[in-house]
């Protein structure tokens, strides 16, 4: 994972789960991508709100600039504990990714079911 | 009577939810903290930072590398395709060097590539054959599948795939993870494995081979599409009992469109004749 919090996010068993569906590339990518977008987006809103709003803009222009010691310098200068809020947003998330799918492997035997009576 | 239903509801499912979710988060994200960053003047920065705001709501076909995006897009790529069809062999065989400096003509004309079959007094023993898709490689001590992965997609994409037990014919790509680099992440997403032991030459000068072998990069194209990809050459293989000549990256199979059902098929390879070290690693999509 190359971005600044991809070694506080362990994917591999939503991956794993999602690639046991039947998908093509172009699906299986999507789905994948929903999923970077998302959590990146989760990341962002825990780091924002525990920043003024000029720190906001310092974040900012520390993000445009991909350097991750300095990102987390800034982090940890500014917010107390913060790999572990993200750690944690990310885990919610995480589980409600695992029930998604588990539901979808539900509904995929279902279907195959359906098909196979037909 | 039969209504119409999705031919995957699984995924629909799955779709519907995330996307949803999605917007929600990104909505969330612009109405507590970036409405203001943006009137305060630093949108740009702030698209620049969070360009997952835009909701990926259609599947982007184009990461994937079809024949009809090659045919579409990349049009000195399909054009490629078109003079290769009556140029090459029927069967899978040696080129003859006459055959060889036609393709290598064409390559330069259509992708701006400028390839040769023999340097520095090397060649490989065959310039046209099959490629077979191989596992990721550990790039360094201590290395997981997962690290190889940006993010999701890319696991999604390039982990089934898997990691090979043992190193490459070169050991790790470098020593350390301190000392990992760009370049030698890139080597490994784009790596080839050539028969360098049946070099003619090889075994009267093995030092000598393998040190040129090491990481040279080469071109390899897909003759049924036109579908082109820079690479490395990053370990030796595979057995001349496989029935195939080289191996090919979980990237490198993806972007010739290999990556599929039996994860082979015949593809034209050769040194990327680049002294300054220019051309980049990865697929080569020319315009026409």
């Amino acid at each position: 994972m190359t971005k600044f919090y991809g070694h506080l996010i362990e994917l591999e068993t939503v991956i794993v789960e999602l690639n046991k569906l039947e998908l093509d590339d172009n699906e299986r990518h999507h789905l994948a991508t929903l999923i970077d977008s998302t959590i990146h987006n989760m990341v962002l809103d825990t780091i924002f709100s525990h920043l003024s709003e000029e720190d906001k803009k310092l974040f900012l222009e520390k993000l445009s600039s991909n350097d991750h010691d300095e990102i987390w310098n800034f982090l940890n200068s500014k917010v107390d504990n913060i790999e572990e809020k993200i750690k944690l947003t990310t885990k919610e998330l995480k589980d409600k990714l695992h029930e998604d799918l588990k539901e979808a492997h539900s509904i995929h035997r279902k279907h195959k079911k359906e098909k196979r009576n037909d | 009577m039969k209504f119409f239903t999705s031919k995957k509801p699984h995924y629909e499912f799955l779709r519907k939810k995330w996307i949803s979710r999605h917007k929600e988060v990104s909505d969330n994200l612009v109405d507590k903290h970036l409405r203001h960053v943006a009137l305060s003047g630093l949108g740009g920065l702030m698209l620049l930072t969070t360009p997952t705001l835009g909701i990926p709501h259609q599947l982007n076909q184009s990461h994937i590398g079809t024949l009809a995006d090659v045919q579409k897009s990349t049009s000195g790529n399909a054009i490629l395709m078109a003079e290769l069809s009556d140029k090459l062999p029927s069967d899978v065989r040696n080129l003859t060097r006459e055959e060889e400096k036609t393709v290598v003509d064409s390559i330069y004309k259509d992708l701006g590539v400028k390839v040769v079959a023999e340097m520095d007094n090397k060649r490989l023993n065959r310039t046209y054959g099959v490629i077979g898709g191989e596992q990721h490689l550990y790039r360094y001590p201590g290395d997981s599948l997962e690290a190889h992965s940006k993010d999701a997609a890319d696991w999604a994409m390039f982990g089934p795939a898997g990691i090979a037990p043992g190193l490459g014919a070169w050991g790790y790509f470098t020593p350390s993870k301190q000392a990992f680099t760009k370049e030698d992440e890139m080597r490994e997403r784009y790596y080839l494995a050539v028969q360098t032991f049946l070099s003619p030459g090889f075994s009267e000068r093995v030092r000598e081979y393998r040190d040129f072998y090491k990481f040279r990069k080469m071109l390899v194209v897909n003759p049924k599409t036109g579908q082109a990809v820079v690479a490395v050459i990053g370990d030796a293989g595979p057995a001349q009992w496989t029935g195939k000549h080289l191996g090919g990256s979980p990237e490198v199979m993806h972007e010739l469109g290999l990556a599929k059902g039996s994860r082979k098929g015949p593809v034209l390879y050769f040194f990327v004749d680049d002294p300054e070290n220019k051309i980049p690693l990865g697929p080569v999509k020319a315009e026409g």
